[in-house]
């Protein structure tokens, strides 16, 4: 009884931070770190996007203590504003997400380098329709709702330290690099339901270095993340009951009316192993390479001291990421670079323990990128990149699949100009092209009100051709005393759409840093 | 931007650039290879489920011929997804619901016709259905029921919530029952029992009331025109002067009087107390009840229960209407279904909501209200009562 909906163009919403795209070719010499460009479950389950620090959630710890040779106090202030209608429809309308964070290293000893940050975040959030999650689109399909629309607001603490030694001098590292967040958020209308977050992980890593430099690094990671939403009865909001939605799926939420206050904990555990290193003077190259491997389940619980089980999930991931460098000449190179990943998420009924969703996402992106130097100190770096791409979600509950491949071109040109005494500034500039491929959607005949309100919206926004503008600079100066000024901005245009005509998605990222150097002696 | 400083390579590390080019180029473009794969249509836990309604009572044996049901109209309610479905049965009395979700299901049928001039309606339920696993098959049993005379029109309940200036909180005093001529004939609200029941009572001949309370008169004492109200007030005195938001009742046509500290209005007739299990007034649950009208030669012919009700036997029953705050739980009905095979409400208690009968059509200029003997599609809700006069007057 299902039939085919073909819809014209197609566009994927892969959860990678798409922001970066250009400051991280900025601020990260050449390119970003291949271990940078695996797949981050903290950013994809919380949303948590610390770009001002000197770590990353995907980078094995036991390389501080030989990559970092100054230590530092860095206070950063980072501010993300999105906005525009160009979206899924459960991400809110306008998004501003700022965070304050001071950081630093020092040296313990001869063979031991800490680290540690802080940070405040607040994030304001308009317009956020019916979801209560944080992340509604992080592939776990148990949303929880309720039939209002409002503004959230979220403040939150978290830290990170990093612990990383030299156990044989120039040969053997060790690290381990613990992250804490707790957070909370309410909607400021009526039924006002709050959420509560508690995210950490837990990275080990080892390392081992060669005579010529090589490196191979292995590192396990832990995490855990919860989310606990509650809803209580209000008592200023007489005559008004709420409307509670529990999705488990694409379609048909269980409806609960006549209901004034309901919790729902979710419970994410994970597991990764990865793999990280450079092999230098590989036929004249060097290749920085990275892979991971994870798995994790959550638990979906409502009720509170009464706990009634709403359905399981579980997911498995593996990404990685390669760059080759070459220097041709004095001021020439070249980098090759590739990588991909792969996700697979299923959820279970509670009762019936049967599959009644799972999702496949799937990327893979070779690109290349030239340096070009001059002797008066101007460099200009042009790259080119493709990335082919597919989303797959299949909800055998309601008998509903979308699919979704497409193909993304990706062109930036980054100048670097001299530096005059210790002022750097670096510019870029940068065009996608999205291009959807064939989509596929099939459909009972008998559709709920939540798929007509949210999935099949959601399945226009994937299927359709977009394009993006990008423009980033980085302007940095002083010498012992540095300061930073980071700025990245991005355009993203729909392509032809009844539903998206005229309308767009926009973001724009500042940082700003102040960093206090002092070099180590070795 | 300064001059780009020209390159030169001996021919050696040229033939290794090149060929470590070409194998850069090949693994670089593994990455073109599209990440597509074929789909197909999804598997779908959907099933199907054929109701057959089927009557065995002999009225439709001697009507039609036939046991099954034909052109009944099947209501198919979802327990846990809110989601509402109806079909007509066919000529072998089958109605098929095709791609449903799993879930406990709740069926009404009705279907109305005319019989020796007179309106019948031919009402079932059943409630619970497990659809799981598998397509299903359940027949639902009918029986037929007249279209009363007398109706209860409204029926509000639900109590006022705290208002200014008093915020007096859970305000139910203000609670009546509202009853129509939906007839074209004259009739006699004389000896006439409003009476509401206890929940839990498998008992196929017999009502277990909480309340009973009789209009008083001698025969034709009290006649109800074609298309006219009566109201029946808890307590008949304007609750507007307490509760704002609330109803003026001092108009009301009859009151129940309990005595010792019950409200007596002097000038509103008082109901006739025929049991009155307890309380200081006559009471309807805020949240779940049913109350009925009722006719019989001696209310107290059939006895009590052990725990205090009074019986009055099914066949009594003029009309009915069950309620609750909860409409999934159908389960808990007070009535079956050849009183009522529905249930009305839905909303929280002390909403000032009332459950109201919806119009079926007019004759002339008398409205006739809906009765199908099925309050999930005979009544309405409306957002503030309306004693004594018509929603949308």
């Amino acid at each position: 009884m299902n039939s085919s909906i073909r819809i014209e163009t197609g566009k994927i919403n892969f959860k990678i931070p798409m922001i970066t795209g250009l400051l991280s070719l900025l601020i990260v010499t050449g390119f970003a770190e291949p271990a940078e460009k695996l797949f981050d479950p903290l950013y994809f389950h919380s949303g948590i996007q610390l770009h001002s620090v000197a770590r990353q959630s995907t980078t094995n710890p036991c390389w501080n203590f030989r990559d970092d040779s100054v230590s530092m106090v860095r206070y950063s202030m980072q501010s993300g504003t999105s906005n525009g209608d160009f979206r899924q429809i459960l991400d809110p309308g306008r998004i501003n997400d700022n965070y304050w964070t001071a950081s630093g290293s020092k040296r313990l000893g001869e063979g031991s380098l800490f680290y540690g940050s802080f940070s405040y975040r607040l994030q304001n959030a308009a317009d956020k329709m019916w979801s209560h999650n944080r992340q509604p689109y992080s592939g776990l399909p148990f949303v929880f709702a309720d039939s209002s629309t409002g503004d959230w607001k979220l403040n939150g603490l978290m830290w990170n330290v990093d612990i990383s030694r030299e156990f044989v001098r120039d040969r053997v590292y060790g690290g381990i690099s613990v992250f804490y967040n707790v957070d909370e958020e309410y909607q400021d209308i009526f039924p006002r339901p709050k959420g509560n977050h508690r995210d950490m992980y837990i990275n080990t890593g080892i390392g081992v270095l060669s005579a010529r430099g090589s490196r191979l690094g292995f590192m396990v990671k832990y995490y855990n993340f919860q989310e606990s939403l509650a809803t209580s009865k209000y008592s200023l909001d007489q005559e008004k009951t709420p409307i509670f939605y529990k999705l488990r799926g694409l379609d048909t939420p269980l409806i609960f009316r006549g209901q004034t206050s309901e919790e729902r904990l979710y419970s994410i555990d994970g597991l990764a192993v990865s793999v990280d290193g450079t092999v230098r003077k590989f036929m004249g190259s060097q290749i920085d390479y990275a892979a991971s491997y994870g798995t994790s389940a959550a638990d979906n619980v409502d009720g509170g001291a009464y706990p009634i089980k709403q359905g399981t999930w579980d997911e498995e991931y593996a990404s990685y990421a390669v760059d080759i460098s070459l220097l041709l000449c004095n001021n020439m190179g070249i980098v090759f670079y590739s990588n991909g990943l792969q996700r697979f998420q299923s959820a279970t009924h509670p009762n019936l323990q049967l599959e009644i969703y799972h999702e496949t996402e799937r990327q893979l992106s070779g690109g290349i990128g030239l340096n070009l130097g001059a002797k008066s100190g101007w460099a200009i770096s042009p790259s080119a990149e493709m990335t082919s791409r597919m989303l797959k979600r299949e909800d055998t509950f309601n008998g509903i699949l979308d699919y979704f491949p497409g193909t993304l071109w990706k062109y930036h040109l980054l100048l670097d100009t001299p530096d005059h005494g210790h002022v750097d500034f670096k510019l870029g500039v940068g065009l996608d092209v999205y291009s959807a491929g064939e989509t596929e959607v099939f459909i009972p005949n008998n559709v709920g009100f939540y798929y007509r309100s949210v999935t099949a919206i959601d399945e226009l926004y994937y299927g359709l051709n977009y394009m993006a503008f990008r423009f980033a600079e980085v302007l940095s100066f002083g010498q012992n005393r540095r300061y930073s000024l980071e700025l990245e901005y991005l355009r993203l245009i729909p392509g032809d759409s009844q539903y998206f005509n005229y309308t767009f998605r926009e973001h724009l990222q500042l940082n700003f840093i102040v960093e206090d150097l002092l070099r180590f002696t070795k | 931007m300064g001059k780009w400083i020209n390159f030169s390579v001996g021919a050696m590390e040229n033939k290794i650039l090149s060929k470590m080019y070409i194998l850069i180029f090949m693994i670089c473009g593994l990455s073109l290879f599209r990440c597509e794969e074929t789909v197909s249509p999804p598997s779908s836990m959907r099933l199907n489920l054929t109701v057959t309604v089927k009557d065995t009572t002999g009225f439709s044996m001697e009507n039609y011929g036939t046991e099954l049901v034909e052109n009944a109209t099947v209501y198919l309610n979802s327990v846990s997804y809110y989601t509402n479905f109806d079909t007509l049965s066919d000529s072998t009395g089958t109605a098929v619901f095709f791609q449903i979700l799993p879930d406990n299901y709740n069926l009404s049928v009705t279907k109305r016709m005319v019989s020796n001039f007179t309106k019948v309606s031919m009402n079932g339920s059943l409630v619970n259905i497990e659809v799981f696993g598998e397509d299903q098959n359940v027949t639902i049993y009918v029986q037929p029921a007249v279209a009363s005379q007398m109706v209860i029109s409204e029926l509000y309940y639900n109590g006022s919530p705290p208002q200014p200036p008093y915020y007096i909180p859970q305000y139910f005093h203000d609670q009546f029952t509202e009853i129509y001529n939906n007839s074209d004939e004259i009739v006699y609200l004389d000896s006439i029992i409003v009476a509401d029941l206890d929940f839990g009572h498998a008992d196929e001949d017999y009502i277990y009331a909480v309340h009973a309370y009789m209009f008083p008169g001698t025969g034709k004492d009290y006649p109800l025109y074609p298309g006219e109200f009566v109201v029946l007030a808890q307590d008949a005195i304007d609750h507007t002067i307490a509760v704002p938001n609330s109803v003026d009742l001092s108009g009301a046509d009859f009151e129940y009087f309990v005595g010792g500290g019950d409200v007596d209005q002097p000038n509103v007739e008082n109901m006739i107390k025929i049991h009155h299990k307890y309380g200081v007034d006559v009471v309807y649950s805020v949240f779940s009840d049913a109350v009925v009208l009722l006719k019989v030669k001696d209310p107290y012919a059939y006895g009590y229960s052990q725990f205090d009700l009074i019986l009055f036997p099914k066949s009594a029953v003029i009309d009915g209407v069950d309620y609750r705050d909860n409409l999934a739980e159908v389960e808990y009905k007070r009535l079956d279904a050849s009183i009522d095979a529905g249930l009305t409400g839905g909303f929280e208690a002390y909403k000032n909501k009332s459950v109201h009968r919806k119009i079926d059509a007019y004759d002339g200029d008398r409205v006739i209200l809906m009765d199908n003997n099925n309050s999930s599609i005979d009544f309405q809700v409306l957002d503030h009562p309306t004693p004594g006069y018509l929603f949308d007057e």
